[in-house]
Order: structure tokens, then sequence, then C-alpha cells
């Protein structure tokens, strides 16, 4: 639950600061995709909150992994 | 395409930054990494590793004089097209990404370990996330301008804890010199040129707020990774000296251990909580430029005209990332050991040098400068 209220709180400052200057100047991009990102960051800690199981962002440098382990 | 915008930052401040990144997480990490590989011999690992580093600085240096006013990712979309750049792009952004999440939880697990034992990793993340948030609104400008006020206070704790030790000193603690043997010490060296060197990459993100006078910038770098690798020498050396390969294998955080051997005349100790300014500053650095460079990296691929908007909606994803990716200090270790170093290599040795080969073609080179931003 707190996951979700710190995700909250934080896009709200986050609205709070820079949406109406982003409105008046007609950055619509800006803002859209600030959303999608806030969002998705959103989800993501709620999700992690709620004990969903999530795949972990870093699985991916195992692409790279070298020989060695351990 | 759009001005260049306000901020820059001077050849000094230039860096001093590449300083930070250069010691980064690697002043906490390399110690115990190279214990394990080169043992007594982790000094000489690190002088191969700066030897590697000033050949890699000559690379960067020659590349930052070609990418003009774009940046690195900029400069790959000015050659390979929108679609092409753009999905490099990514992969450079997921790169960062991937980076800020890793010294997250760097700095949670060395907190919790050595300092905060019943401090949740979200509570410490949080605090580390807000100045990053606030650096990154605040622009480049500004936190360049901060890094020359932390520099002397950094470079002040840093002899404090040098000078400190040295009555501690065990000669002997060095020898058999090279008895490691040659493999474990290209080894060693191999990880402190990967984890201090190839990750000041994110140098080549800054190209575009550079003051003018790009000789300036140049030799920037070289002093950069001359100042930065010298001073992980100094502290690999000292661990060698006073702590002795086998605590430097078995202690996580040699460094932390060094700074608890402080004693003056059995009055001044548990000094510890002090010199954590020392790598807190260092992680923080390193994890703001990574953080802009993404911020920057996505700026460039959506084309924006504004990207401090991107700040506080990056740092709850890199939140969200940092309690997903690395749940435990095993997981941690295996993922520093056997994937960040080769990863590394791909990105930050392998992306810049393809870059350089392909700016040494004369048609490249004309696109790209016809690609370059106007002054604004």
């Amino acid at each position: 639950m707190y996951a979700l209220l710190t995700g909250c709180f934080w896009l709200a400052a986050a609205a709070a600061l820079d949406r109406r200057e982003l409105l008046r100047r007609g950055r619509k991009k800006e803002l859209v995709l600030a959303a999608a990102i806030g969002l998705a960051g959103l989800l993501l800690f709620a999700a992690h909150g709620l004990h969903v199981p999530l795949p972990n962002p870093l699985d991916l440098t195992s692409l790279f992994r070298g020989g060695k382990t351990g | 395409m759009k001005p260049i915008g306000n901020g820059r930052i001077s050849a000094r401040q230039f860096k001093i930054m590449i300083v930070f990144s250069l010691i980064g997480d690697s002043i906490l990490i390399l110690p115990n990494l190279m214990g394990n590989i080169s043992h007594q011999d982790a000094w000489l690992s690190q002088l191969a590793a700066i030897a590697c580093g000033m050949a890699l600085a000559w690379a960067y240096a020659a590349l930052l004089g070609r990418l003009g006013r774009l940046s690195f990712v900029g400069a790959w979309t000015a050659l390979l097209g929108r679609i092409a750049g753009s999905a490099l792009g990514l992969v450079y952004a997921y790169g960062f990404y991937a980076m800020v999440l890793a010294l997250l939880a760097e700095i949670s697990l060395f907190m919790r370990a050595q300092m905060m034992r019943e401090t949740p990793a979200e509570a410490i993340m949080l605090a580390f996330l807000i100045v990053i948030a606030a650096g990154l609104r605040y622009g480049i400008e500004t936190f360049a301008r901060t890094s020359e006020l932390l520099y002397p206070i950094f470079i002040a704790m840093f002899l404090f804890l040098s000078l400190c030790l040295l009555p501690q000193i065990k000669a002997d603690q060095l020898l058999p010199i090279a008895g490691a043997g040659m493999p474990q010490i290209a080894e060693g060296s191999f990880l402190s040129f990967a984890y201090g060197f190839l990750e000041s990459a994110v140098l080549l993100m800054l190209t575009p707020y550079l003051e003018d006078d790009r000789k300036a910038a140049r030799s920037a770098i070289f002093k950069g990774f001359l100042t930065g690798g010298l001073m992980l020498f100094l502290i690999l050396l000292l661990c060698v000296l006073v702590l002795g390969p086998s605590m430097m294998e078995l202690k996580h955080y040699p460094t932390f251990q060094l700074a608890q051997r402080i004693e003056i005349g059995r009055f001044l100790e548990r000094l510890e909580a002090l010199l954590t300014f020392l790598w807190i500053v260092t992680v923080f650095y390193k994890a703001l430029l990574y953080s802009f460079s993404l911020q920057k990296t996505i700026s460039e691929i959506a084309r924006l005209q504004d990207d401090r908007i991107l700040a506080m909606p990056l740092c709850l994803l890199m939140l969200a990332g940092g309690m997903i990716s690395v749940p435990n200090i095993a997981a941690y270790n295996e993922l520093i050991k056997a994937q960040f170093p080769y990863y590394d290599l791909i990105l930050y040795l392998g992306g810049p040098l393809l870059l350089l080969l392909l700016l040494a073609i004369p048609a490249a080179r004309r696109r790209l400068e016809a690609r370059q931003p106007r002054a604004g």
C-alpha cells in the first residue's frame, strides 16, 4: 500500500511542478511521454509492493554474460 | 534542429565529473573483486588498467573532437537515420537505466550492510533518488557547479584517509610481487578497466554542453582519467598494505574496513561514518550522470523541446526497477562478476570505437557536420 501511495504522491508532485507550464507552452508530447513513463513506474512499483512476480529489468544484461560466474 | 540549450560546463567541471564517474562505485567494489582475483598484486592490475585507460582516453578524446555539438547517441542517429539510430538509442537507454539500477542496488546494499541495518532498501533508494531528481530538474550546469564545490572536500577526505593509514602499512603484504601470476593480474586489470574507465563513457553524452574550447575538454579527459585511475590505485595499494590480500578477499567493502582502521592517538576513532561521504558522493555523481544520459537519450529519440519534465517520472521508474532488480547481495555479486564487465565492453568500448572508425570516412564526417545543431 505504501508503494502505491509513494508513487501517487511522487507523480502528483511532478504534475504540480510541470503540468501548467507545459500546457501553457503547448508541449503535449513531453507531457504524454512523462505521463507514460510515470505510469509505468507507478504500475511497476505497485506490482512489486503487491508481490506480483515481475521479470528482473537487469536480466537483459545476461546477454553479455562471460564465462566465469560466482 | 532545435537550438542548443543554455547549460554549459567548463573543462574543469568536466574533468571533475569524469573523476567522480571513474571512481564511482569502483572505490567500493573493486578492492574486493580484485583481491579475489589478483590477490596481493591488485595494485599491479590497477597500473595495467591505468595504461589501458589512457589509451581509451585517447579514443574518447578523438571522438569528442569529432562529435561537435552532438551527443554520442545523437551522432549515431545522425549517421544511421531516424529509425536505426533510435533503435540503437533505445539499447543505450536500457544500458544507462541498467547502470542506475545497479548503482542504486549497490548503495542500498552498502548502507544496509554497514551502517543502517534496519532501514528498508526502498527508503535508502528513495532518499537517493529525490536528490537525483532535484539534480536532473536543476540541469547540468547546476550539478556541474556542485561537483566543483564537492571536489575539494572529496580530495581533503581522501588525503585524510590515506595519511591516517600510513602508520599501519605493512610492506611485506605486497610480497611475493607478481606471485598471483600474469593471467590473474590481467583478469584483475580487465575488471578495473571495465568498472573504472569504460563506465566513464557517459562523458560522451555531455558533449553538447561543453564550452567551445575543445582542446581543453580533450585535455580534461586525460587529466580526469589519470587522476581517477591514480586515486583508485592508491586505494588498492592501501588495501593491500593495510588489510592484506586475505582481508580484501573476505570483506565485501574493504575500503570501509580501511576507514574503520583509522585511529589517532587512541582518542579519535570510528571515522568511517564521516568518510562514507567519499563513497556516497562518487556513487551519487555516477548515478546522476547516467540518469542524465538516460533522460537525454529519451529526449533525443522522442525529439523533445524540454527534457526536464522527464526527471521525476524517470526517477519513479528507477525506484521501481531498483526494488525489483537486485533482491540480495548474492544476486548482485553474480551480476557484477559475470555480466557487467562484458556488457561494459560491448556498449562502452565497442560502440564508441565503431563510431570513431565510421567517422574516419569523409562522407560520414560530412553527414555529421551537416546535422550539427545551430548555436543559440
